[in-house]
């Protein structure tokens, strides 16, 4: 007898609806089974108006089913669409209840009572199907439920989200808007969430809006209450609803009937499979979150995929195209080979592994480059990452004099120093000789570091060895810095946090490689900022000099990160090298003068302090409203919302005082801007003159606007081009709703007059200014 | 940009003063030749001179009216508008002088004179204005202490809960008059209450009063007093500087709306000068 079906697909998610479109395509016999009474009920149950990702955004979608990033409800209608035109063969309402027999005739009970035969089975059922519940008395009570579709279908009730994860996180902060919202966590934070997520719950737990349970359990549920345990104590709350978020687990019994084995007891451990896709029983193929690919784009590509191999097609994977469009300026094709050579040639490559390697591909670019081409200049703001994979490149030291440089050849890598500390290009570099580059992002390359301690290790010894030299000892032989570098460490510090304390041992010193520290000293019971330090200057060398106690407190003045150099080991450096004893010690006398300057005049460091205080010294460009010229016009907001869409980015009124000098809420294009720690388009970027912008892409999740500190990015429906105010009075005003998205100032970059809201103050009020020339400015003091 | 802005550089002293210097070099050559030059009757506008300047004149005022759309042009061009600001200002009260040389000081009772006089007003209004730009900036900021008007409203409406909240004790006179000061408390409004910074009839000042005067008996109540006082004089003193911000605010362009309609007045009678003219040629 032979099977009634080629494939049978077993759920109907990204993964399964894929492949039975892929089938239906071909003209193969298939059917898809589905447990629910329509398709792919785990987006289904996604909250409603949830805005669903794409990522990662590089991989090229292999599927007949549309899928792009947008809202739940328009992906669903997308894909009942094309599944009705593809005509593929779906069964609804069929639960699997047992897979029995073995390739080439499967048969597969459904809970209805019928069988379904086939040659090949397609598993694609995910993790969602078998929610973690709680497992306390009561559990079954009907206030108490695993899911939310819509948070608006509640008002005004008394709601226990349970839960620390983003789904959690998530529901909690939607029903917020209009009930009365505890989240219980198990934990002391909410790290484990997306950051986005997890400042939007901090966020609303400081406002009050949701109130947290940290370090408790629940014990067990009553009639409308839940009781919860503590680190004060056992204590029932009353509500209407529970909403238990805890996560999903593989339906193990099930797949295990099925034959399939898992590698270990873990609950959340997955069974294994080979590169198609096929588990330990011989026709059985397990696509999506069952088989560890967690993401829609990833499940739809192997549907698609897992069809083509069990027709017996080669497919190779989806993006080596784009890897092959990538090496089309080396005339190759030889995507492996190619990716082998990095491999070989980049020593900090050396701890990838393939599939890293391959990711990090994507995002790369590949540069062929004629000798004498220039790669970057000195003074952009770009920051990506630069490895030689043939030839040599010069970097040029001093640009007066093209004689003086650096020759940095195959298996070298350069540009790092833009990407640790977020500030402009400190050299040019040109290509020395014809030479093979690759070009990693920013964030790709923080990824990598994250992710491959080699990596970051390798490049943390070899940055600090640079950063002395360019920062601290220009001239000084590479050879001689080995001894400081091998002392030397990378300290982190956050905001606030204090590098030493005034009358400490002078025991080091520290180069500020990321941020900014500022300089105190106690003067008549009062801490007086005398001085600021950022990036690539260097703190702490009073003491050593001198060798007597700290005279000052370093703090930092926002997250930055140091190379902290022995205090020994730096003073023989300076011995064998009277040239770098002589640059120090003059540093040490001008910064003597200054402070003394400041802590006997006193009037500037209250400005410095303030300046500090709001978080300036990280900006690359503030704008600053002198108030004793402000007439409050508001044309700075005039010109800003005529220029942008119809929408201010700039808040005169709002922000800080001191004195006459106002910092309104506007951006200040920070070194390292918070705004692109977490976006998951990656549509935050810096252009080289150093605008920090956001492009088209955005897709309005806000995460960027919670993540600055300064709030200045909103969220807001921008319309198009202004039009003229006739066509204004004549037209009805259009009701379309433009989707939000994130804005914020970009400086005008698209004006060649520069920023509208400095160019449009009649006063002259309003300046935009290098943070660095205003604090040096007000540091010397007037 | 950074080169070219510079911190607490005012439209007065724009680029070192560049347009006062060369409105004084203009309005001085124009004295010299106007010395010099002989037209063998009484200096008038007929003359070669009398139409040079009249042209020039005629000129610079349609300069200083385009000030009104260049503020308004957004985005276009390179240039700064307080570059523009300063031309406007030192280039305003050129005309007055280059368009008395141009009528060789004939005034009388005719549009052309009319001319003169609205054109005299408008620089005269401008020049007041710039006095406001000078005077009020310092007031607005002070008056504000760092916040916004929204957040000072707010805190005056929070005052108003905490002062009634304090007052639940109390007897119902003292509640009507915090009541009343909480819903009835106006600022601005009419332009005279605009300008006025402490009204005699504002209800918080009522209320404050009449706390002040009241009579209750008991420790409780007695205390309870005190607080609902030491709560009105902290919302009448914000109030206050509410109320000086406003004024300051009013005052600080209160003087456009002589000085604009002064200005279309005088581009309308420029026409009728300039038809005039060339009509009875």
């Amino acid at each position: 007898m032979s099977a009634e079906f080629k494939i049978a697909i077993i759920g109907s998610g990204p993964g399964g609806l894929s492949a039975a479109g892929h089938a239906a395509e071909l003209g193969v016999s298939h059917v898809l089974l589905e447990k629910a009474d329509h398709l792919s009920d785990t987006l289904f149950k996604f909250q409603k108006g949830k805005f669903v990702m794409a990522t990662p955004d590089v991989l090229p979608l292999r599927s007949p089913m549309p899928f792009s990033a947008g809202q739940r409800e328009d992906i669903l209608g997308n894909w009942d669409k094309t599944a009705e035109d593809l005509k593929i063969n779906a069964r609804l309402n069929s639960e699997v209840t047992a897979v029995e027999g073995g390739k080439g005739n499967f048969s597969i009970k459904i809970a209805d009572g019928s069988v379904v035969t086939a040659e090949s089975i397609v598993l694609g059922i995910g993790l969602q199907g078998n929610l973690n519940k709680l497992r306390i008395p009561g559990a079954e009570l009907p206030h108490i439920q695993y899911q939310l579709d819509d948070p608006d279908e509640y008002e005004l009730e008394r709601i226990i989200v349970i839960g620390a994860g983003d789904a959690a996180i998530e529901n909690a902060v939607a029903l917020s808007a209009k009930n009365t919202v505890y989240i219980l966590n198990r934990g002391d934070d909410f790290s484990r969430a997306k950051s986005g997520n997890e400042s939007a719950i901090m966020s609303a737990i400081d406002s009050g809006k949701i109130t947290p349970f940290y370090r408790a359990n629940s014990i067990s549920a009553g009639e409308k209450t839940l009781t919860i345990e503590t680190p004060d104590g056992e204590t029932t709350v009353e509500c209407d609803r529970v909403i238990a978020r805890l996560g999903a687990s593989p339906p193990r019994k099930f797949v295990e009937a099925c034959g399939v084995t898992f590698p270990s007891e873990a609950r959340n451990a997955l069974p294994e499979c080979s590169a198609q896709y096929e588990s330990n029983v011989p026709g059985l193929y397990i696509v999506g979150a069952l088989g560890g690919y967690p993401l829609i784009k990833q499940a739809m590509n192997q549907g698609y995929e897992v069809v083509e191999y069990i027709v017996g097609n080669d497919v190779e994977p989806a993006d080596a195209p784009i890897l092959k469009e990538k090496l089309k300026v080396l005339g190759t094709q030889d995507v492996d080979g190619f990716l082998k050579q990095v491999r070989e040639s980049i020593p900090i490559f050396n701890g990838l592994n393939a599939l890293m390697l391959r990711e990090m591909m994507v995002e790369a670019t590949v540069h062929r480059c004629a000798p004498g081409d220039v790669i970057f200049e000195k003074n952009d703001y770009t920051n990506s990452l630069y490895t030689i994979v043939e030839g040599s490149v010069a970097i040029l030291v001093n640009e007066n004099d093209p004689n003086q440089r650096f020759i940095l050849g195959k298996g070298d890598y350069f540009g790092e120093m833009g990407l640790i500390s977020g500030r402009r290009r400190t050299a040019t570099v040109k290509a020395e000789s014809a030479c093979v580059l690759v070009e990693i992002p920013r964030r790709t390359m923080i990824k990598v570091r994250g992710n491959a301690d080699d990596v970051r290790d390798a490049m943390d010894r070899e940055a600090a060895i640079r950063q002395i030299q360019s920062y601290i000892a220009p001239g000084t032989p590479r050879d001689q810095l080995f001894g400081v570098a091998d002392s030397a460490e990378i300290k982190s510090f956050k905001m606030g946090e204090v590098l030493f304390n005034e009358g400490d041992e002078a025991d080091a010193l520290y180069l500020v490689r990321k941020g900014s520290v500022s300089v105190s000293k106690r003067l008549g019971g009062k801490d007086i900022v005398l001085n600021y330090a950022p990036a690539g200057n260097y703190v702490g060398e009073m003491g050593l000099l001198s060798n007597a106690p700290r005279s000052a407190t370093v703090t930092a003045a926002v997250a930055c990160e140091t190379i902290r150099i022995d205090g020994p080991a730096f003073k023989d450096l300076m011995n064998a090298n009277p040239k770098l004893k002589a640059s120090v010690e003059n540093k040490f006398k001008d910064r003597l003068a200054q402070n003394e300057r400041i802590s006997q005049t006193g009037n500037s460091g209250g400005i410095l302090q303030f300046l500090l205080d709001q978080g300036v010294s990280e900006g690359t460009d503030v704008l600053v409203i002198d108030e004793s010229l402000c007439v409050g016009c508001d044309n700075c907001e005039k010109a800003c919302a005529a220029t942008h869409g119809g929408v201010s980015r700039l808040d005169r009124e709002a922000g800080p005082t001191y004195q006459t000098m106002h910092i309104p809420t506007s951006c200040r294009h920070c070194e390292n801007p918070h705004c692109m720690t977490d976006c998951p388009p990656d549509a935050i970027k810096r252009s080289p003159s150093g605008e920090v912008y956001i492009e088209d892409s955005c897709i309005g999740c806000g995460n960027c606007a919670r993540n600055c500190p300064y709030g200045v990015i909103q969220l807001a429906s921008v319309e198009g081009k202004r039009s003229s105010f006739l066509s204004r009075m004549l037209s009805k005003k259009s009701d379309d709703k433009t989707p939000k998205k994130a804005v914020k100032c970009d400086m005008c970059r698209e004006f060649e007059g520069g920023p509208s809201c400095v160019r449009a103050c009649p006063t002259g009020a309003a300046v935009r200014v290098a943070p660095s020339s205003l604090l040096q400015l007000q540091g010397k003091g007037s | 940009m950074n080169g070219e802005t510079r911190f607490n550089e005012s439209f007065l002293s724009y680029k070192g003063f560049k347009h006062l210097k060369l409105s004084l070099l203009v309005a001085f050559v124009v004295l010299v030749v106007y010395l010099w030059h002989d037209p063998g009757r009484a200096p008038n506008g007929g003359t070669w001179l009398g139409y040079t300047l009249g042209g020039l004149s005629a000129a610079l005022i349609i300069f200083l009216a385009w000030f009104g759309i260049k503020k308004r042009k957004f985005g276009s061009g390179t240039d700064l508008l307080r570059g523009w600001l300063s031309a406007h200002v030192y280039l305003g009260v050129l005309v007055v002088v280059l368009s008395l040389f141009h009528s060789g000081f004939q005034l009388g009772l005719n549009l052309h004179s009319l001319l003169w006089t609205l054109v005299f007003l408008t620089v005269l209004s401008g020049m007041y204005g710039v006095f406001c730009y000078a005077r009020y900036p310092s007031i607005l900021t002070g008056s504000r202490q760092g916040l916004t008007r929204a957040e000072m409203l707010m805190q005056m409406s929070d005052l108003d809960m905490q002062a009634r909240d304090a007052a639940i004790g109390l007897g119902d006179d003292v509640n009507r008059a915090l009541l009343n000061a909480a819903e009835n408390t106006q600022v601005g409004g009419s332009i005279s209450k605009m300008l006025n910074v402490s009204p005699a009839d504002c209800p918080t000042k009522r209320a404050l009063d009449y706390v002040d005067g009241a009579n209750v008996s008991g420790e409780a109540q007695e205390a309870a007093l005190r607080r609902v006082h030491a709560i009105l004089i902290r919302k009448a003193e914000l109030l206050r500087r509410l109320r000086v911000y406003v004024r300051a605010a009013t005052l600080v362009r209160l003087w456009l709306y002589f000085h604009i309609p002064l200005s279309i007045a005088a581009l309308v009678a420029l026409a009728a000068h300039v038809l005039a003219v060339f009509f009875y040629w």
